[in-house]
């Protein structure tokens, strides 16, 4: 026996059927052929190596022989099956509107709209919220106006005569309403509408009436159209 | 393994014909004039290629109708991703990489299905040879029998035996088709053919004494 050990030996053997068995210090002693004395020496470990070769080469025969020259025929057909499905590959690959959010024309175009949506929004006198007066919005006679910042579009609000849309006491000029006509007249009396509108309401003589306190309105007292003097 | 094959498929057109067996052109070549727009550039490509891919891809996946479909999506993944070849590399290492990766991943696949069905691989496994005698009959049974013991083998073992064994491919160049290092593609070598081995020895009766 050499100084190579059966189970070291063994070891080796899978790499030294193939030929691939290193030339290095780590061998053994460095060489194959210390592998191979061994073999000669220890029936053991040559039958094992037997073994290893005969797998080996029916596993090379059974691979070698599944190559019969009439398969060259398949490889025409599959030459032009590849090609076939490589043009596929280019046709499904070309720009369409799938694809469109992947170019930068796409991006420019939405970032154009996008601004022009912005400046057709924007209002015409170009002042922001901030820079516009306020209007005087009154919410009760009694209390203080209390004055809001521009809350939608300048709108003149006229007074619309004497009508009062509740059905309760004909001269009640104080009531219930969507444009709160009745609190209007109660400013017009107090000189917080402007002058001419008030002129204009005397034209048209509507008499002031009597101011009463104003209170909640009962939903069930809105009944009937509004009356006119 | 790499430059014009020893014999190209027959029928091709003469301009792919001429660049797939120039030798003057290189794999690169044929890449760079593939991204240039030139068709017959890539169908040479395939020319030169296509046996020895379908050739790997069988002895890996084992039947020749898979082999055939591996074969021809490597190329589709091959000219998907050839914008992105490294022209400082080997063009062989590269493809290589591509058919057995998705080799292996077909393997992992069907590897249940098959079951082990030793008259389902024999099938598959294609012989122009007539049976003639005792002889060729044996052979022919000893062939199915290896196919046995490899569809038992794990896939990352078989992909080397099948490299190193059948296509005589070196470790060295294994290792970066495979993406493992080179000491790695010995351990799986050594221990492939130790698998197999045993498998073969179970198959056959026992090692003989």
């Amino acid at each position: 026996m050499t100084g190579l050990s059966c189970s070291r030996a063994r070891d080796l053997l899978p790499l030294f059927v193939g030929g691939d068995l290193p030339v290095g210090k780590h061998v053994g002693g460095g060489q194959p052929s210390v592998l191979r004395a061994h073999l000669l020496a220890c029936s053991d470990c040559r039958r094992e190596a037997a073994g290893l070769q005969q797998a080996n080469k029916a596993m090379r025969a059974a691979c070698a022989a599944a190559r019969p020259a009439v398969l060259d025929t398949m490889f025409v057909d599959m030459h032009a099956s590849i090609l076939t499905a490589v043009q596929a590959e280019v046709a499904r690959r070309e720009p369409g509107l799938r694809s469109a959010w992947r170019r930068p024309w796409f991006w420019a175009a939405a970032a154009v709209l996008f601004l022009a949506g912005v400046w057709l929004v924007r209002d015409p006198g170009g002042l922001t919220l901030l820079q516009r007066a306020p209007i005087a919005t009154p919410v009760s006679a009694d209390g203080p106006v209390l004055v809001v910042p521009w809350a939608g579009p300048r709108v003149e609000i006229e007074p619309l005569g004497e009508e009062s849309w509740t059905s309760g006491s004909a001269e009640s000029g104080v009531g219930p309403g969507m444009m709160g006509r009745g609190r209007l007249r109660a400013l017009v009396d107090e000189g917080t509408v402007p002058p001419a509108r008030a002129d204009a309401q005397r034209k048209s003589g509507a008499a002031p009436a009597q101011r009463e306190p104003l209170r909640e309105p009962d939903p069930r007292q809105l009944e009937g159209k509004p009356q006119r003097r | 393994m790499t430059g014009p094959p020893a014999s190209l498929p027959a029928g091709l057109p003469t301009e792919v014909a001429h660049l797939a067996a120039s030798a003057t052109i290189s794999d690169a070549e044929l890449v760079r004039r593939t991204l240039g727009g030139q068709h017959d550039a890539f169908a040479a490509l395939v020319a030169r290629y296509q046996k020895r891919a379908f050739w790997v891809a069988f002895h890996v996946v084992g039947r020749v109708e898979d082999a055939h479909d591996v074969t021809q999506e490597a190329f589709v993944r091959l000219f998907r991703s050839l914008g992105r070849y490294d022209f400082s590399r080997s063009f062989y290492t590269w493809f290589y990489r591509i058919v057995m990766n998705l080799a292996i991943d077909y393997l992992r696949k069907i590897r249940s299905s098959r079951a082990g069905n030793i008259e389902d691989v024999l099938a598959s496994v294609p012989d122009a040879r007539e049976p003639v005698g005792g002889a060729a009959l044996e052979r022919e049974e000893q062939s199915g029998q290896v196919w046995s013991v490899l569809d038992k083998i794990d896939p990352k073992f078989r992909a080397v035996l099948v490299l190193r064994d059948v296509h005589g491919l070196s470790c060295r160049e294994i290792a970066p088709i495979l993406r493992i290092t080179h000491a790695t593609a010995r351990w799986r070598l050594h221990r492939g053919r130790q698998v197999f081995r045993e498998y073969w020895d179970r198959l056959q009766g026992g090692p003989e004494q």
